[in-house]
């Protein structure tokens, strides 16, 4: 009971300071390098889980916090953390990305991270062709679909924060990764039956 | 445009990794650059502006039809005078 109330509290507490860094970031600008102190570290691990590279994170990244210093004046905090606003920036530009460019982007995944994914189908036996058959199929797979197999099964991300991330309901963003992954798991079963 | 590969020779980036990209004022340059590209009115919504803008496409279409004016009536002229002139037989 005590540890529910002071986790609750602990709550209250970061809604309260983030609300009051929000609001002194919005008055004046210089106070959003606390913002950008606080999430950086964490959003550049964030991106670089989708571009694998470096130089490319770092721009983007950079370019992440100056359109959420450009729109901070239209933010409502509405009780989801502003990583979430801010990390949903930083999916935007990204996919934005992904589609202006001309060169493929390689996105890098170790097998510890397809494991978590794998040992959810078990239509397949679990081998080295069973690892290459879900890359073969997240290559497959829509964009949308795929952001939402990477929040859940590579960064081990809880619905509800998903659901912050995208804007929608816990029970939304549930809904959505269960039909993200039964399409995965489609098109890994065909492309199985094929072989 | 993207693709998935398997690659387990990749370390996790730590932080001192990241720091070395961590680079606050070249954020807020060119977030004060954006700004000012956003908030640069454009020539039209300038009302001193879009007034000058206004008066020198006047002045210059009466310098072009004035122009003109005169070019029509030397014109004219000229075929009076031609017509007036007797033929030589």
């Amino acid at each position: 009971m005590r540890t529910f109330t002071s986790h609750k509290h602990n709550q209250r507490f970061k809604y309260l300071t983030e609300k009051k860094l929000i609001q002194a970031a919005k008055r004046n600008s210089k106070e959003f390098a606390r913002i950008y102190e606080l999430y950086h570290n964490d959003l550049f691990r964030f991106v670089h889980k989708r571009v694998s590279d470096v130089d490319l994170t770092a721009d983007l990244v950079s370019q992440t916090f100056i359109k959420a210093m450009i729109n901070l004046s239209s933010y409502k905090h509405t009780g989801a953390p502003l990583k979430s606003w801010i990390y949903r920036i930083a999916i935007n530009e990204v996919n934005m990305h992904f589609r202006s460019t001309k060169k493929m982007t390689v996105t890098k995944l170790s097998s510890e991270m397809l494991a978590c994914l794998s040992d959810e189908i078990e239509e397949l036996p679990s081998n080295e062709s069973k690892m290459r058959q879900l890359v073969e199929g997240l290559n497959q797979l829509d964009e949308a679909s795929t952001l939402l197999i990477e929040m859940r099964y590579f960064e081990q991300m809880r619905h509800r924060q998903i659901g912050e991330i995208l804007g929608i309901s816990e029970d939304a963003a549930k809904m959505k990764v269960i039909r993200a992954f039964k399409r995965l798991k489609s098109i890994i079963l065909r492309t199985d039956e094929k072989i | 445009m993207r693709r998935f590969e398997v690659d387990n020779e990749q370390e996790p980036l730590t932080d001192e990794q990241i720091s070395k990209y961590k680079d606050y004022g070249k954020v807020v340059s060119s977030y004060e650059r954006t700004l000012i590209n956003i908030h640069k009115k454009p020539l039209y919504k300038n009302p001193l502006a879009f007034l000058a803008l206004l008066v020198f496409l006047l002045i210059l279409f009466l310098v072009l039809k004035s122009s003109e004016h005169a070019e029509n009536s030397l014109d004219q002229n000229d075929r009076i005078e031609r017509n007036d002139m007797p033929e030589d037989r």
